[in-house]
């Protein structure tokens, strides 16, 4: 039963029970801590709050981008959870560390614009004339054509919320199961819970999807042969 | 020292070793869980097949962690920095307005209390005698002065045309209790007889 173990990437290390990041400082300095550059930057002081911007934007852009497949939207969207957080400092709790919380606030706004987008699409559903939305039996399904990583996003796109968000933040993303819970604010025994739960949806879609796709590739192939 | 597993010891349910399964392929077990489910696994054929499943449903999943493109290296925090910039100058200016704002409100208040003052001075009733046309060591001891407000009537005392607002002082002879009523501005003095045909709007006593 040999699994593949999660590889750890640098930025990792910031969420990390010291909330140090040894590589932040390349000057050999020790890394001045989360909480102090917090304390900084609710004093005003915008170099503190840059800092902790520097340490966390990779990892969050990273994360964001999981839910998001446009890289523009992505990085919109880590500036503006970093602008949030810093108008929000003032109620962040600073005996509780501040990259879960930030990375609550990152995938809160992912889930609330791609809500946004559910309900424009749905609306742009309903304002177009039908039969623009009729699909041309004559073009081939453009699903056909997607690579792996589309297909994998899409099947992603069809776990629910609350599975999704641990599944990708777990098993994309490399969080611990702890540091999942801490974002979602959620028990480990709900996170493990979830965590299961969602691979298996993540399993049955996949397989769904890979039936679909080879029922229709015999239909093709079956009509080319008449 | 360590238990050791007796035949039977690790019977699990298929459907409890399937959510062991699910998580065992993220190492997310316990090692007794692991343990469980080894022992499961080593059993039942079914379980060893949906794990295998298992395992290539996860593979899917990390060939597309390790193979996706992932956004620019471009760092956010110059933009960052200046909406933040942005936005506290937008905060700046709006609380400029907002104390001219202040200091209008208070400016108006003042005002109003000024003219509430003036309009009130200017309408309370006015004794045109002076204090030196009263002899207090005269004759006649100081009269008990009440100014009665009167209702706007159109009515007639003595034959003259009462004005529409008329605030009379009355007069009382405290020796023979006689009561009088005086237009302090006419000085005109009224029998207290036909003050019963007037309805008194304020009976409260003022001295003035």
């Amino acid at each position: 039963m040999s699994v593949k173990t999660l590889q750890m990437t640098d930025s990792d290390s910031v969420f990390n029970s010291s909330d140090q990041d040894p590589n932040s400082d390349e000057s050999g300095l020790p890394a001045v801590s989360d909480a102090r550059l917090v304390e900084g930057a609710r004093r005003g002081d915008s170099e503190s709050f840059g800092q902790l911007v520097l340490r966390y934007e990779r990892r969050v852009m990273r994360v964001v981008r999981r839910f998001m497949p446009d890289d523009q939207m992505a990085q919109d969207l880590t500036q503006e959870a970093f602008l949030r957080a810093f108008e929000r400092l003032e109620q962040f709790d600073p005996s509780r560390r501040f990259g879960p919380w930030l990375f609550r606030i990152a995938v809160n706004l992912t889930y609330d614009h791609l809500r946004r987008m559910k309900r424009r699409g749905k609306w742009a559903l309903f304002s177009e004339s039908g039969q623009e939305r009729t699909p041309d039996p004559a073009t081939t399904d453009p699903r056909l054509h997607l690579d792996l990583s589309q297909e994998v996003q899409m099947v992603l796109a069809d776990v629910p919320e609350a599975y999704r968000t641990v599944l990708i933040l777990r098993d994309l993303e490399g969080f611990s199961t702890s540091e999942v819970a801490a974002v979602t604010e959620r028990s480990e025994a709900t996170i493990r819970w979830r965590l299961a739960e969602a691979r298996r949806m993540f399993r049955e879609a996949w397989e769904r999807r890979e039936r679909s796709f080879e029922e229709q590739q015999a239909d093709e192939s079956s009509a080319t042969e008449r | 020292m360590s238990h050791l597993p007796q035949k039977g010891d690790y019977i699990v349910k298929c459907s409890d070793a399937r959510h062991l399964i699910h998580l065992s392929v993220g190492d997310d077990n316990l090692s007794d869980e692991e343990q469980v489910l080894g022992e499961h696994l080593h059993q039942c054929s079914e379980c060893r097949s949906y794990n295998a499943g298992m395992v290539d449903a996860m593979q899917v999943l990390y060939d597309f962690r390790d193979n996706t493109m992932m956004a620019s290296d471009l760092s956010v925090w110059a933009s960052v920095e200046r909406r933040i910039e942005d936005r506290r100058s937008l905060a700046r200016a709006s609380e400029l307005p907002q104390r001219q704002f202040h200091g209008g409100i208070i400016a108006l208040c003042a005002c109003s209390l000024v003219l509430a003052f003036v309009t009130i001075v200017n309408n309370l009733p006015v004794n045109h005698e002076t204090a030196d046309s009263w002899d207090p060591n005269g004759g006649m001891s100081q009269p008990n002065i009440t100014p009665v407000n009167l209702r706007p009537m159109n009515n007639v005392l003595s034959g003259h045309a009462m004005p529409k607002t008329q605030s009379l002082v009355r007069l009382v002879d405290p020796e023979s209790g006689k009561v009088w009523l005086q237009d302090p501005i006419t000085n005109r003095v009224f029998e207290n007889a036909v003050r019963s045909r007037m309805i008194p709007v304020d009976s409260g006593a003022q001295n003035w």
